[in-house]
């Protein structure tokens, strides 16, 4: 399904590279769920949890404020009591003075008139301009700070009037002339009052003229041991300034801040403190005109002041914002009692949720960057293996594409362009490579441990192809020389397969002669008998009858007659003896060729060695034929030269009674004439005839040999004839496969 | 080992193939007056002036017969041993391949087969001794008795100094 490598690796680079990124990024997404699942609703938690820690964090600063201020409001009314008793116990003296003595809660005046009030010597007086020193009250602020005013007693009930003090009114006057009544307006005691006019010392807070105190009330007494007045000593609650700073600076969550809110009286929902002092000082109440974003103070307050002092409550509430989205807004907040402080953390949910939100976006961020990242990787991964690949292809390919060139018969042209490259190669390798000329064989480099696969791949290819060569050359240069040895060799046999196919011929005419040499010696043989039979009577008659020897002439005649054709049958066979002869030599030289043929085929072949085998076979078969070939030529030959030899003894037997013969003849037509002689002759004639009727037998066993002779040489010839031909057309086959071999090596380039 | 047999009279010799060269049809060798009797002749081979022994003159004083089978081997000798014999040289414990190799002819009937033939040892009595000097061990081929031709050993100091004055055939 997939081909090539390229492919394969860059596929495989891909998964490689992309399967971390994938794992990483499904770890993340699944992190980025369970943690999304966890962090869901925890916004509010979140929200409450820091909302009630500033509130409780409110509580325990107020609280430590007011302990401070406890504390230092008793070592104030120590300084005040050594300051008043330095300057003497206080007494009342006329002229009474005239007070317009103003209600301090309800700012109902009322004229009363007062004895003077001293301490010692000193009139308290009725100084209202802060620059004139009012003594006491001034001493004891320049001493311990804070406030301090000193009261007289009004009347029976209690009410108390400042007669002198440092706090100062609105319009920057010291606020004498007030008076602290001894019921509140709806009726009821003013406890403060109630204590200092019991005797006893008041700590804690306490509106003073115009706003809220914290200090010591200590009730003073005139000679009578009758509470005349008090002196207070302390400090408005407004000039808490650590308490100030610290609501002002409160930041909770991200827009959220603290606020400090009146929970009583004059003050009640009147903002005391908040974020940067924004708004200090106004009534937060919705039907006083405050902003929605202050609607939950109403039922804070309604709550706040059920609450056991430390106790945190919380109050989810909406406020609508600039782009009409509610924006919803978490309070926690508690209440201190002593002194009446509604302490107020207000903060939106949503900032905590936002923080979860950036969470989240931050994983998201990273599963961004992450894939981004790891596309990256991939990318390069990807192309770094398409660039390795196409390179190993590239590489493979030459190979290939050497090899096919190679297989194709160009085995020089792909040595040749492996050789190139392997040259061009900017390696030691290449070096060594290029250091050899494109023609000789090299070597594989095989100690260069730069060598990476593909080029021992291609060395070893180029190596293979330098032995396919010099196999394939040496190939050539045998089958060079087995044709040339088969050139020398086949025309021989050819030759020999040539002659052999006339001998059947020649030895047919042979045997033909020889039976019409038998015939003829048959007949010669007949004549010589009657002739001898004719002699032998004509011996004792030769005088006595003339027809006689007549006869004998004419015997004699056919005799010569008779002689003369076997003289003619014998010339013929021995002159087709002779040709016999000349074929069957032909035969023999080039049996015998042949034979040194085979046997130089084999020095060679066992020279050869290991590639000689093969011609090392047919070489032994060839030699083995030729050595049949010669062995039946032999024979051959000996019969024949003994066939030769007879026919020519015959022939010249013949000649010798064909002389004779025809001297008789001669001699027995002139004894007609002188018949003595003739006898004389016809004797002589009569031994000669004799003799030649033994040669003539002789003649005729011979001429039987030699047809049987001949019938043999035949059978011999044929023989020889085949086998030659086989060993032809053996070595035409064998010449035929070298020259093939010799084809197909020569297609090769080297 | 393969030897190419040859017959002198009834007996049959062999040489070892790696030593023949080629072997010729018969060719009158050219007579060389003043050389010892076995040495047949000279002829030209690829234009070199080969010598020709005739074996059967150097086993029994008689010349070959001109049969149609009697051929002449060419062999490769090579010098060395002989030297050695005559104990000065300066070719003496050379490898044999490194030693100059000459081609000597010997004229013998009857060569007509190549056979392997296992060597059986050595029958004379001091090889490497007198005039038969040049025979080696004994091996068979089948029933037959093969005798070795050690044709270095052909090459004599006489015929070295007679024919090869110039230098070895390559």
């Amino acid at each position: 399904m997939i081909h090539g490598w390229t492919t394969r690796l860059v596929l495989l680079a891909f998964a490689a590279a992309a399967a971390p990124t994938l794992l990483g990024l499904g770890l993340l997404t699944r992190e980025y769920s369970l943690v999304a699942g966890r962090l869901a609703g925890q916004g509010n938690t979140l929200a409450r949890n820091e909302a009630a820690r500033v509130a409780k964090d409110l509580f325990l600063l107020v609280r430590s404020q007011d302990e401070f201020a406890r504390q230092k409001a008793k070592a104030d009314l120590a300084v005040a009591n050594e300051v008043l008793g330095r300057e003497g116990a206080i007494h009342f003296a006329d002229p009474p003075i005239a007070w317009t003595a103003v209600n301090q809660l309800t700012g109902e005046p009322r004229d009363v008139k007062l004895p003077g009030m001293f301490t010692g010597e000193a009139w308290l007086g009725n100084i209202t301009d802060p620059r004139i020193p009012a003594p006491i009250v001034d001493q004891v602020q320049q001493l311990v700070g804070g406030i301090c005013t000193i009261f007289q007693r009004m009347n029976e009930e209690g009410d108390l009037l400042r007669v002198a003090t440092t706090i100062l009114n609105n319009d920057g006057r010291r606020a004498v002339g007030t008076y602290i009544p001894a019921k509140l307006p709806d009726g009821a005691d003013n406890l403060l009052v109630k204590t200092i006019i019991s005797g006893n010392v008041h700590i804690g807070r306490a509106y003073a003229a115009n706003s809220w105190a914290l200090g010591a009330y200590q009730p003073l007494f005139d000679e009578n041991k009758r509470v005349g007045g008090a002196i207070f000593v302390g400090m408005q609650l407004e000039s808490l300034a650590s308490v100030r700073a610290g609501v002002a600076d409160i930041v909770v969550g991200e827009h959220g801040s603290a606020m400090v809110i009146g929970a009583d009286g004059a003050d009640r929902g009147r903002c005391l403190s908040s974020h940067q002092s924004h708004d200090d000082g106004k009534l937060l109440l919705e039907n006083d005109g405050a902003g929605a974003e202050h609607s939950y103070v109403k039922r804070v307050l309604a709550t706040a002041t059920n609450l056991v002092s430390g106790d945190v409550a919380f109050l989810e509430y909406t406020v609508p914002a600039p782009n009409g989205v509610e924006r919803r807004m978490l309070a926690a907040f508690t209440y201190f009692r002593p002194w009446e402080w509604v302490l107020v953390a207000t903060t939106e949910i949503a900032g905590y949720e936002g923080a979860i939100e950036r969470t989240r976006a931050n994983i998201r961020a990273v599963v961004y960057w992450l894939a981004l990242g790891g596309g990256m990787l991939v990318l390069l991964a990807t192309a770094v293996a398409w660039r390795l690949a196409r390179r190993l292809r590239r590489a493979a390919l030459r190979a290939a594409a050497a090899a096919e060139r190679g297989s194709s018969g160009d085995l020089e042209g792909g040595r040749r362009a492996l050789w190139q490259h392997l040259a061009r190669a900017p390696t030691a390798n290449g070096d060594a490579a290029r250091a050899r000329s494109a023609s000789s064989p090299m070597a594989l480099p095989r100690s260069s441990p730069r060598m990476d696969e593909i080029e021992r791949v291609q060395w070893a290819l180029l190596g293979l192809f330098d032995s396919v060569q010099a196999t394939l050359g040496n190939l050539r240069g045998g089958a060079d020389d087995a044709l040339a040895r088969m050139g020398n060799f086949a025309p021989p046999i050819e030759r020999a397969a040539t002659s052999s196919a006339d001998l059947p011929s020649v030895s047919q005419r042979v045997w033909g002669s020889a039976r019409e040499l038998g015939t003829a010696s048959e007949r010669l043989l007949v004549e010589l008998t009657e002739f001898l039979e004719r002699g032998e009577t004509t011996g004792q008659a030769v005088a006595e009858r003339r027809p006689i020897l007549e006869s004998v002439d004419g015997a004699m005649r056919r005799l010569v007659e008779a002689m003369g054709v076997v003289s003619e049958r014998l010339g013929e066979v021995h002159e087709q003896v002779g040709e016999f002869s000349q074929v069957l030599g032909t035969i023999t030289g080039v049996v015998e060729q042949t034979n040194l043929l085979a046997i130089n085929a084999a020095i060679e072949a066992e020279k050869a060695g290991e590639s000689g085998t093969g011609f090392l076979v047919i070489a032994r078969e060839i030699r083995r034929l030729s050595d049949q070939a010669a062995v039946a030529a032999q024979a051959i030959e000996k019969r024949t030269s003994a066939m030769h030899s007879a026919v020519s003894a015959g022939v010249m037997a013949l000649d010798k009674l064909t002389a004779a013969a025809k001297h008789s003849a001669q001699v027995s037509g002139n004894a007609l004439g002188s018949l003595p002689r003739l006898l004389e002759s016809f004797r002589g004639l009569l031994e000669q005839a004799r003799t030649i009727r033994g040669t003539a037998l002789e003649q005729q066993k011979r001429a039987r040999d030699l047809a049987e002779l001949t019938t043999a040489l035949d059978n011999l010839a044929r023989t020889t004839s085949q086998r030659i031909e086989d060993q032809g057309s053996r070595a035409r086959e064998i010449r035929l496969v070298v020259a093939g071999m010799r084809a197909t090596i020569e297609k090769v380039k080297l | 080992m393969r030897a190419l047999l040859l017959h002198v009279g009834e007996e049959v010799y062999g040489i070892d193939i790696r030593d023949v060269a080629q072997v010729l049809p018969l060719v009158r060798p050219r007579p060389v007056p003043g050389a010892p009797p076995f040495v047949a002749g000279v002829f030209s081979y690829r234009g070199t002036v080969v010598p020709v022994l005739d074996i059967r003159s150097l086993l029994e004083d008689q010349r070959a017969l001109a049969r149609l089978s009697t051929r002449i081997v060419l062999v490769r000798c090579r010098a060395g041993e002989t030297v050695h014999a005559m104990g000065r040289g300066p070719d003496e414990g050379a490898p044999a391949s490194q030693r100059p190799a000459y081609i000597l002819g010997l004229l013998a009937e009857r060569v007509t087969e190549i056979a392997t033939v296992e060597r059986q040892g050595s029958t004379t009595a001091a090889p490497g001794a007198g005039r038969d000097s040049f025979l080696g061990d004994v091996a068979v081929h089948g029933d037959q008795l093969v005798q070795l031709i050690q044709v270095d050993q052909l090459l004599t100091p006489q015929i070295r100094a007679q024919f090869f004055a110039e230098a070895p055939a390559p």
